[in-house]
């Protein structure tokens, strides 16, 4: 029906992967392979040494002929972000087994903003846990780590390396040692080292190189010399190799080379290129500015058109070209060679490197290759023609990406030339809204329109009347998020209307302008006018096609349902979202976390405890992977709603300790507060700690004269409660008259918003007020219109968790109604079944097949069930056991069978009463 | 290494430029000083010294990776307590 997008943050560069193949006539190095042989032994091998010691070509080797499959990464800079690198490493990981990762994939992009806030480890779980069912072993070198110097990236690492699986094997090659913890590791015998003196050249290995490698004859007296000038680095000997070909006396060249004290590259990069042609010699220089190197790319910068033939002429001659894919399409050079080309480039033309990098620029940008025109464009020192590049790319980015990379690259312009560009400083405003700091929203808001006001009348930058009302419409939406940030209702207000009439159809800021607008209304309690634009935010999402906007806007519009008591809408649409955020194999991406909250919570509310526990553990786990603040805090509240439900108060009082440290790390949206005091008041209650409930009520800040608010969901409901408790304590004090005075104000609020949910909650408590002070003509008619209004969502929690007092007010209303209003009866039923559900009938003996049964708990499920008699919720215990939270509820369900349970404290009892 | 008074004052001396000398084994090419931020190439027997004003510790970590980037043997690096000369800080 819907078509899952998998989108990988960036399109990943097949490049990275690929496995540089062994060159022919290059030296063998087998007693080093023998020591790489070793990495099947354990977990990490380290190749650490400066550029130009073969670590490459040794791993090619090696990756060749080992007999295992090796997957292959190249790092380099912009790797240094946890998302991106996460994203490479599964994808590399994916070249030999497809099947692996996908989790971790949706995970990384679905992602709204930005690289997932979770540490390392969360995210990396579901991963290492299916590396550990691949049944073979397998090794993943990482080649140029040293280009890391992002913590979070090292971090990441660092947990890999201490969790590997079984069949993993770590091969990392590095100019220098990485920050991790590597006397520890070595203590314990964890890490195969090949280190700069293993890495060298041994007199017999450059003697062959130069025999065989560079086609030189020498007698061993010079090699001898040149052994000991290069120490037996390898470059220096291959650039000393090439300086010598086609030389007729080499003994003088040797004999400067060694008596010389100069910088060796310099030495030695000056002998090789006076060694080549003119041609080849331009080329070698001209395009030392590029990164990597494709034939039409070099034509485009040297102006020539002999790109090809000069790419396979060096790569044959062994001038330092490295191949990137088997096509021959991309090269790169050997770093060092590059930058010591690179350094020889002004001598023999100077000037001109910024008109190269130009050519270069403009050569990727008319390829579709932003990143790298924009980088060429900053090193030409071309910032005109970086900031036009940048608006190029940005209006081409994924939503998911232009918020980091383009925040980067504009701050990397002066300000003033951002200032005089509206498209960037709206791009700015955006990056500063989503990522902070947020007091500088305004700043770049005013300076877009400023440059609006003072627009060129000349192209190029001039821009048409339509291209300005998108930026102003563009304008809005940020304005509508930033006072919804600041519960400016009216600004909100008027900023969303005013972009949704300008910004185009299909922009993406429709949708979460929309929802801005819905989260306007619902602030001001229209109800009705906030699920009307929950739902213009949803289409929109559907028109663009990303989960990460789909889900949340529905699960919003399906909450505006359930406020107005319509739970089967609001149950459909939550199945809806719940559908589109699930690949089409069956595995709900993370995305999926508030849809799965929301069902669950319903599942709840209908009294289907059982079939709401799932979603909601579920749920949690998977808010808790996207770092979704709100939604997390939500899930833990509606969790803890549900244990208390099954009897479960520690449990309960955990979730709600989580859902605190949420709220408390974050600011999060108004209503959650509002759900959570209700759960903790509940729990108080449910075990009669009152005075918790009054020091609450203190601590609150409210009070029953109080304004109430929409916008934080009539939060003085929860005030109404504690005074009710109290009331009923001793029903002679005035807190009674108070309460209802109160509960009266916020029905008027409920009603007058369409709020039924609210509604009923209120009636309930009126209920129960009214029948502490035995007025119960009037306790009976508050019942009687919540039961109405309840009746068509069904609704059943709402009331049984009230307890015993009303029940036995509906038996009562069951009395007074008699045959009168059948469809109430029926309802009334229901609800009396509910209360009494919960009893357990008593345990039955156990029989025979029973014992058997618990006997056959495994070593596994006896561990698990230890952990199930402590507070730890599924997740916890999966971390602390190493496993994914989905095996330990297998086991969980195992356990309950073979000990003939339902629930966790049941399993926990019968371990007991089994003195297992 | 010795903080001389006038820097002792400063909260953060690592956000302040400082001047450096930093020694390399073998003869550098004078082409290279742009490589280096802009410092001065001297060279000293064997020896090449590298010295001038670097913006803060970011940016001597920077060089010092470009230096082991092309190979070379590091042999030291000195801070020395030179006066700042206001609109002389930095090397360009």
């Amino acid at each position: 029906m819907y078509d899952i997008e998998n989108k990988m943050p960036v399109a990943l560069l097949k490049s990275k992967f690929y496995i540089p193949p062994a060159r022919p006539g290059r030296v063998s190095r087998p007693r080093l392979v023998a020591r790489l042989d070793a990495s099947w032994k354990c977990k990490l091998t380290l190749i650490s040494a400066p550029a130009g010691f073969g670590k490459t070509t040794l791993l090619s080797e090696w990756a060749a002929g080992c007999g295992h499959l090796v997957a292959w990464l190249s790092l380099d800079q912009s790797d240094n972000d946890v998302g991106r690198f996460l994203a490479y490493f599964v994808g590399a990981l994916q070249q030999n087994r497809p099947e692996i990762g996908l989790s971790t994939q949706s995970l990384l992009s679905s992602s709204r903003f930005g690289p997932p806030r979770q540490a390392a480890g969360i995210l990396l779980s579901d991963l290492i846990n299916e590396i550990a069912e691949v049944p073979e072993h397998f090794a993943l070198v990482m080649e140029d780590y040293h280009t890391i110097h992002e913590p979070g990236v090292h971090e990441a690492v660092t947990f890999m390396i201490e969790n590997l699986p079984v069949p993993m094997h770590l091969v990392i090659a590095s100019r220098v040692d990485p920050p991790w913890p590597l006397a520890r590791l070595r203590a314990h015998g964890e890490v195969n080292e090949l280190r700069s003196k293993d890495l060298r050249f041994t007199p017999e290995e450059a003697a062959a190189f130069m025999s065989e490698t560079m086609q030189l004859d020498l007698p061993d007296e010079e090699l001898a010399i040149l052994e000991e000038r290069t120490e037996g680095w390898i470059a220096g000997l291959q650039m000393a190799g090439l300086s010598m070909q086609g030389r007729s006396g080499v003994r003088d060249f040797i004999t400067a080379f060694a008596g010389s004290h100069h910088y060796i590259s310099d030495f030695l990069i000056e002998e090789v290129l006076n060694q080549q042609t003119a041609e080849v010699r331009d080329f070698l220089l001209k395009t030392s500015v590029l990164e990597n190197l494709a034939y039409p790319l070099c034509d485009a910068v040297t102006g020539r058109k002999d790109g090809r033939a000069m790419l396979a002429k060096l790569e044959q001659a062994n001038l330092f070209l490295v191949g990137l894919d088997d096509e021959r399409r991309w090269y790169r050079y050997h770093h060092l060679f590059r930058d010591l080309l690179y350094s020889c480039l002004d001598a023999s033309f100077p000037g001109e490197g910024p008109i190269l990098h130009q050519r270069a620029s403009q050569w990727y940008a008319a390829s579709g290759m932003y990143e790298d025109a924009i980088a060429h464009a900053f090193s030409a020192n071309d910032l005109g023609l970086a900031a036009m590049l940048i608006e190029q790319a940005a209006e081409r980015l994924d939503i998911e990406n232009k918020r980091v990379a383009i925040t980067r690259w504009i701050d990397a312009l002066p300000e003033d030339l951002v200032k005089a560009r509206p498209w960037l400083c709206v791009y700015r405003a955006w990056g500063c809204h989503w990522m902070g700091p947020r007091e500088e929203v305004n700043k770049w808001l005013e300076a877009a329109e400023q440059s609006l006001k003072v627009m060129p009348a000349q192209p190029p930058m001039h821009l048409n009347g339509d291209e300005i009302r998108h930026i102003q419409g563009n304008i809005a939406a940020i304005r509508s998020h930033h006072a919804l940030v600041h519960e400016d209702i009216p600004g909100v207000l008027e900023n969303s209307q005013l972009a949704l009439e300008v910004l185009p159809e299909g922009d993406y800021m429709r949708c979460e302008t929309a929802v801005a607008l819905g989260g306007a209304y619902w602030g001001l309690g229209d109800v009705a006018a906030a699920e009307h634009a929950f739902s213009l935010a949803r289409v929109d999402a559907l028109k663009c096609g990303h989960a990460s906007m789909v889900v949340p806007s529905s699960c919003y519009v399906g909450m505006m349902q359930v406020k107005q008591g319509r739970l089967n809408e609001a149950m459909a649409i939550f199945q809806d979202a719940l559908r589109y955020a699930t690949a089409p194999g069956g595995k709900e991406t993370a995305v999926a976390g508030f849809a799965n909250i929301k069902i669950g919570d319903v599942l709840r509310e209908w009294n289907n405890l059982e079939a709401a526990r799932p979603h909601l553990e579920r749920g949690v786990e998977q808010c808790a992977q996207l770092g979704q603040a709100d939604v997390l805090a939500d899930g833990y509240v509606a969790l803890a709603r549900l244990q208390i439900a099954v009897g479960e108060p520690e449990n309960a009082r955990q979730a709600l300790l989580k859902a605190m440290q949420v709220t408390g790390q974050t600011k999060v949206d108004p209503f959650v507060q509002c759900w959570l005091d209700d759960c903790r008041l509940r729990l108080w209650l449910s075990t009669g700690d009152l005075n918790a409930t009054i020091q609450w009520a203190k601590s609150s800040g409210l009070s029953p004269d109080g304004e109430l608010s929409y916008h934080y969901d009539l939060h003085h409901i929860n005030l109404a409660r504690v005074m009710v408790a109290r009331a009923r304590q001793s029903p002679g004090l005035p807190d009674l008259g108070e309460a209802l005075k109160l509960l009266e104000r916020i029905l008027m609020a409920a009603e007058k918003g369409g709020w039924i949910q609210e509604e009923i909650k209120v009636l309930v408590l009126q209920t129960l007020a009214y029948h502490a002070s035995g007025q119960d003509s009037e306790a009976l008619a508050r019942l009687e219109r919540a039961l109405t209004l309840a009746e068509p969502g069904g609704f059943v929690r709402i009331f049984v968790d009230e307890g015993e007092e009303l029940c036995a007010v509906l038996v009562d209303l069951r009395t007074k109604l008699g045959k009168s209003r059948p469809a109430l009866a029926a309802y009334i039923k229901r609800l009396l079944e509910g209360f009494h559900g919960n009893e357990k009938p008593g345990a039955p003996p156990l029989s025979e097949a029973q014992l058997a049964a618990e006997e056959a708990l495994t070593k596994r499920e006896l561990e698990v069930l230890r952990l199930l008699a402590t507070s730890l919720s599924t997740t916890e215990m999966a971390q602390k056991l190493f496993v994914a939270p989905s095996t330990v509820r297998t086991h969980i369900k195992n356990i309950y069978s073979k000990l003939s349970v339902n629930r966790r404290m049941e399993a926990v009892q019968r371990a007991k009463e089994l003195g297992l | 290494m010795e903080i001389s008074p006038q820097f002792a004052r400063h909260a953060f001396p690592s956000d302040r430029p400082m001047f450096y000398e930093i020694r390399i084994e073998g003869i550098l090419n004078q082409k290279w000083s742009s490589w280096f931020e802009g410092l001065s190439l001297r060279i000293e027997g064997n020896d090449t010294l590298l010295s001038g004003w670097l913006s803060d510790q970011s940016a001597l970590y920077g060089l010092l990776t470009r230096i082991s980037d092309l190979g070379l043997q590091l042999i030291s690096v000195e801070r020395m307590p030179m006066e700042p000369v206001p609109g002389r800080e930095t090397n360009e």
